[in-house]
């Protein structure tokens, strides 16, 4: 029984493999999305509890992909966490206008995201 | 009898006054000339030329009636006279009408009137026909009173005339005509020989030089301008009104130029204020018309600004009316400012004036006032006022002065205007430019945070992870983390690095030190170390290396960096399963390197810019590659210092494909033979023939120069003795003939060779010409040394790759002159160098053949060779050179291989002929010390036979120089009493008994007697005989000792040749 589902998405593969070690070892299932088509494909269809997304990637960004999810009904309810080297006030604000739950710059301590992540989880839940 | 003032001006004290007022007028005239800001002196010096000849005309008539001189005196002072009056008039009406121009024909034409009129007369004079000498004087008074009436009409006639000094120069012809003339006949006897008339003709004349005097101080042309003070007017001075008849200044005007300078200081239009100004003059004066022409647009035409007043002719409008700033200027009398104002004539029939007012704006029978407006230094347009019927009245001029004030305001005001203006436009170009580069910073600071954070985050966060987890997690996990950890740290150094080397880079603290560096060696590493990446990045590579090796001058790290930087962004670029391959070409003088990747290419627009510091293709949240922007730019700027070039083009099929191209050579000195000289010489000319070709690919910025010498020992052969950019096996190996190719044929000619496109040049052609693969234009200048040709300069390959100019040419032409100096000087330093270098080898070959014979040895035969010259009475300086001769004569043997001094059985042909070269080569030794000829010979000749059967020369009997027969006496006597290699050793008296067997034959009989008696009294003598022996017997020892070293040597040693 897992604690919950959560979807990473990042174009550093090192940055999902970490994530994946990390919430893996507190008991979350972890899916992993490469960029934002994939990711917004696979939340559609795994239905996390949650999403950590990163911003700058391929194809569709991360602004983008969350502005997606929040439209899309079957997702609008997943809370999106924005994990992102943008660190600047103007692209926090950009982040929580397409809906975003929380936002964490980079460079991250795993620790701190897991603990969010819970708190989110039980927020939600 | 004489009065007093007759007495000044007769005789010899008459002489004196005469010449006493010609000098005075002289010396003020020069210091007016000296002093003045004159305007013409040449005018001037025209007027003092009249004068002088009026005076010698008169005084020399005068002087002839006292003393009856003979008749060409008065001739010659006639002609004078007749020239002097022709100047008279010509300035008189020149500088009096003040419109040179216009009248200058018509003076001519009554100069050559009264020319050829008073030449005809003259005719009579000479004939003495009294009738033709009266008429002739009455022409001379005529034309003596014409400059008065000149002066008069000229009065009349021009407003300008400068009337006090025209009137002192009028007043000097006069009197001085009118001395002429009762003079005249006087002489002629038409008055009566009563003194009255010696006295009148006295005052007047005197009154003439009076007068010629004060026209000298006052006289036309020779005026003063102050230009400090306002501009000259000869009309009026312009601040007549301000001074005069300020009670004249009505209400409306002043109130009309406050209203001005308001309107001028708030800013309003130009135009609108010229019209107003036009109007209020106008109005102020009374004048029917005013223009204004003013130049505003720098083409240089003053064209029509304002206008008031009715046009006669109404179908011409003045808008069309101009005027260039270059014709005003011609038209103005004052050719050189045109600040005057001044007044047209009312018949102007000069077309040029017309020029100076559009058609229709003249009025019959009426004159029309210029007035510029003027202002430092420049006239920038001038109003033209109409209608006067003779000078304006000051109050108008003053009025048109203070309008003219008011527009230069104007003036000043729009200038100003502009200045700011321009300030304004390159602010604009400034703002915009930092705006650029600003964005261009954002842009680079938000990538490069971004390609900073990416890897810190991995690290962090498996940092952390592995902390939190240390004690539970696997070893395989562990080391998974760590490879992460290891390459994002890599990851990390290398942008740090990067952008490290860039701003180095920037800042120009980086130095390119150049190398010899293995290039293929460079490349197979680099590919090496980068497996791990191409590994990640699942692509192919490639490396296709040629099978020689490629050596380059370069860097050593920046080329490294070079290639890494270009495969790691071809491995970035080239999608999964790709392929990067690195190929490495050799060229003729060029090293290409081509990285090609089989990714998506480069957007054609992008192909130039992806080389711009910071420049991404995709800047972007969205896109799919990191990287700093910097990559390339370094990559740019590395390539740029190695003079090479860099570009990238898209291949058709995919992919992108960044080629660079290194040069391979840089400069080679050709190494000449080896010469013995000591190595830092050779360094030293080597440094500075760098230094030339560097210089001379430098001036012209060629990627290609050398300098060519006529080969030293064949003239025939064009060497390269310094080259940049060719190949060191092609500099060291290629002897041109002279008239081959093209750097032969202008080592022939003597002519420079200009190709400033070899493809377009058909007389070239690239057909015969394979030297000069890649290269478009080049030029080829001679070396001349006076008329020798010594060499060839040649450049080509400009490093723009354009063609090169005549300029260039040029440029090479005069360096080449600075060159052969400096090869004259680099040789001439080189021969000092190697003379100094061959005094060397000569001193040491002394030194080596003392220690051969032993100083005590020498010094013993020496003194038997002296004793022998005493014998035979030779001078003092003889002996001397005999006594130096001694110590060195057979210093050329030291340069003969050991083996054949030294050999055991008989000398062979060979050997022989071998032996025989000893004394040629101690000759050539010593020559560079510059010894005595004497004994120079005697070196030389010290083998030379009596009997003519001798060696080198085969000199017979007294060609050989005493000195030298004695020599070679006594060194066969030596050679046989020593123990030879091959033969037994002769006792004294054996050897005695075979010199005196050899006189006649190889020996002077003459010396062998002096020799003969020298032994004897030296054996006699107990003392020297001891010394002799025991000298022999050292000999002997060390003769025997060398001989057993010798034989203890290996075989080897002896055929080893000694160094020569």
């Amino acid at each position: 029984m897992t604690k919950g589902k959560i979807l990473v998405v990042d174009d550093e593969i090192n940055i999902t493999q970490i994530l994946e070690f990390s919430l893996g070892a507190e008991g979350y299932e972890v899916v992993t999305a490469r960029n934002g088509e994939e990711a917004i494909d696979k939340a559609r269809r795994e239905q996390p509890d949650l999403i950590v997304l990163d911003i700058m990637m391929p194809k569709i960004d991360g602004y983008e992909a969350c502005r997606i999810l929040k439209s899309n009904p079957l997702t609008k309810a997943i809370p999106v966490v924005l994990l992102t080297a943008k660190g600047r006030d103007i692209d926090k604000r950009l982040g929580y206008e397409v809906g975003a739950t929380d936002y964490i710059v980079k460079p991250f301590s795993p620790n701190k995201l897991v603990d969010r992540i819970q708190k989110l989880l039980s927020c939600t839940k | 009898m004489r009065t007093g003032v007759e007495a000044i001006f007769t005789g010899e004290a008459g002489a004196t006054t005469y010449l006493l007022s010609l000098a005075a007028v002289l010396v003020v005239y020069l210091c007016r000339i000296a002093f003045s800001d004159h305007r013409n002196w040449y005018g001037s010096f025209r007027v003092l030329c009249a004068g002088f000849a009026l005076l010698l005309v008169s005084r020399s008539i005068h002087v002839t009636a006292f003393y009856n001189h003979l008749l060409w005196v008065p001739l010659l002072s006639l002609l004078s006279g007749l020239a002097g009056l022709y100047c008279l008039f010509v300035s008189v009406f020149a500088q009096g009408q003040g419109e040179e121009k216009s009248l200058r024909g018509r003076v001519l034409l009554a100069g050559g009137l009264v020319g050829a009129i008073c030449g005809g007369t003259l005719f009579l004079v000479i004939s003495k026909n009294l009738a033709a000498g009266v008429i002739l004087h009455l022409f001379i008074a005529v034309a003596g009173f014409m400059p008065a009436g000149m002066f008069v009409a000229s009065l009349w006639w021009s407003s300008k005339a400068p009337r006090r000094g025209m009137l002192f120069t009028g007043m000097a012809g006069f009197f001085l005509v009118a001395a002429t003339g009762i003079s005249t006949f006087r002489h002629l006897g038409l008055v009566g020989p009563e003194p009255f008339w010696m006295q009148l003709f006295s005052l007047v004349d005197l009154a003439g030089v009076f007068f010629l005097l004060v026209s000298s101080l006052f006289g036309p042309d020779v005026h003063r301008t102050d230009r400090n003070k306002e501009i000259p007017i000869r009309i009026e001075p312009r601040n007549a009104t301000v001074s005069g008849s300020s009670g004249s200044y009505d209400p409306g005007s002043v109130e009309r130029m406050a209203t001005l300078n308001y309107r001028i200081a708030s800013d309003e239009a130009p135009q609108e204020i010229y019209d107003d100004i036009v109007r209020y003059l106008a109005d102020e004066i009374g004048a029917e018309a005013v223009l204004l022409m003013m130049a505003r647009s720098g083409d240089g035409f003053f064209k029509v600004e304002s206008f008031a007043g009715e046009m006669t002719d109404k179908d011409i409008s003045p808008s069309t009316f101009r005027i260039t700033r270059e014709v005003f200027l011609h038209l103005c009398p004052d050719e050189h400012s045109g600040e005057e104002p001044f007044l047209i004539p009312r018949d102007t029939t000069d077309d040029a004036l017309g020029e100076l007012v559009p058609s229709g704006f003249e009025r019959e029978g009426k004159q029309i006032l210029i007035y510029p407006v003027a202002g430092s230094g420049s006239v920038h347009g001038f109003f033209t006022v109409g209608y006067f019927d003779g000078k304006p009245p000051d109050t108008v001029c003053g009025s048109i002065n203070r309008y003219a004030n008011c527009l230069m305001l104007v003036v000043q005001r729009e200038r100003l205007r502009e200045r700011l203006l321009d300030k304004e436009k390159t602010l604009v170009i400034c703002k915009e430019e930092l705006n650029s580069v600003n964005e261009l910073k954002s842009n680079f600071l938000s990538i490069i945070s971004h390609e900073l954070r990416t890897p810190l985050t991995s690290v962090k966060a498996y940092t952390e992870t592995l902390l939190d987890n240390v004690a539970t997690i696997r070893p395989e996990t562990l080391r998974d983390f760590l490879k992460v950890m290891d390459e994002e740290n890599e990851r990390l150094i290398r942008l740090i690095d990067n952008i490290l080397n860039y701003s180095c880079m920037e800042m120009g603290n980086l130095k390119v030190e150049r190398t010899s560096c293995d290039l293929s060696e460079m490349i197979e590493e680099v590919h090496k170390s980068l497996q791990n990446t191409f590994l990640r990045g699942k692509v192919n590579s490639d490396l296709r290396l040629p099978k020689n090796h490629i050596m380059i001058e370069a860097d050593r790290e920046l080329i490294r960096q070079l290639m890494v930087n270009l495969m790691n962004n071809a491995v970035k670029f080239t999608p999964t399963m790709g392929r990067v391959t690195i190929t490495l070409e050799e060229e003729a003088s060029a090293v290409r390197i081509v990285v090609q990747d089989t990714g998506k290419g480069i957007p054609e627009d992008q192909l130039e810019k992806i080389f711009e510091r910071f420049h991404q293709v995709d800047t972007s949240d969205t896109r799919e590659h990191g990287g700093s922007g910097l990559g390339l730019a370094i990559c740019k700027t590395i390539v740029e210092w190695h003079d090479g070039k860099i570009w990238v083009e898209n291949v058709k099929e995919a992919g992108a494909r960044f080629v660079v191209l290194l040069p391979r050579k840089d400069i080679v000195v050709r190494q000449a033979p080896a010469t013995g000289f000591i190595g830092s010489i050779r360094f030293e000319k080597e440094r500075y023939l760098t230094l030339l070709v560097e210089m001379l690919a430098e001036f012209v910025q060629a990627r290609k120069a050398s300098i060519m010498q006529i080969d030293e020992d064949d003239e025939q052969y064009l060497r390269i003795i310094a080259a940049k950019g060719l190949d060191p096996e092609f500099v060291q190996n290629t002897k041109l003939e002279v008239g081959e190719r093209f750097a032969g044929r202008v080592a022939q000619t003597g002519e420079s060779l200009h190709v400033s496109n070899i493809e377009k040049d058909v007389e070239i052609g690239r057909a015969n010409n394979t030297a000069y693969y890649g290269t478009t234009s080049f030029i080829s200048v001679p070396l001349k040394d006076g008329n020798e040709i010594i060499g060839v300069l040649n450049v080509s390959d400009h490093v723009d790759g354009r063609e090169f100019s005549n300029a260039d040419r040029e440029l090479i032409e005069s360096l080449g002159v600075i060159i052969v100096g400096m090869l004259k000087k680099l040789d001439a330093y080189m021969k000092i160098t190697s003379n100094f270098e061959k005094l060397k080898a000569a001193m040491q070959g002394i030194l080596d053949i003392r220690e051969a014979w032993g100083s005590r040895n020498l010094f013993n035969y020496t003194q038997l060779a002296l004793e022998t010259g005493r014998k035979l009475s030779l001078d003092e300086p003889s002996l001397t050179a005999l006594r130096l001769g001694m110590n060195i004569y057979d210093l050329g043997m030291m340069k003969v291989p050991r083996n054949i001094r030294m050999k055991k059985e008989e000398l062979d042909e060979k050997d022989w002929d071998k032996l025989k070269q000893h004394t040629n080569k101690g000759y050539s030794l010593i020559s560079p010390m510059g010894l005595e000829d004497r004994i120079m010979r005697m070196v030389r000749s010290h083998h030379e036979n009596f009997d003519g059967s001798g060696y080198p020369d085969g000199l017979v009997g007294v060609e050989i120089p005493t000195e030298a027969r004695i020599v070679n006496v006594v060194d066969s006597f030596r050679a046989l009493i020593m123990p030879g290699p091959y033969r037994r050793r002769f006792t004294i008296e054996e050897a005695r008994n075979e010199v005196l067997r050899n006189a006649g034959t190889k020996f002077d009989p003459k010396v062998v007697g002096a020799f003969l008696k020298a032994l004897d009294e030296m054996k006699a003598s107990e003392h020297r005989c001891e010394l002799v022996l025991e000298a022999l017997d050292q000999e002997y020892e060390a003769v025997t000792a060398s001989e057993q070293y010798d034989e203890q040597a290996s075989g080897e040693e002896l055929v080893k040749e000694e160094p020569v």
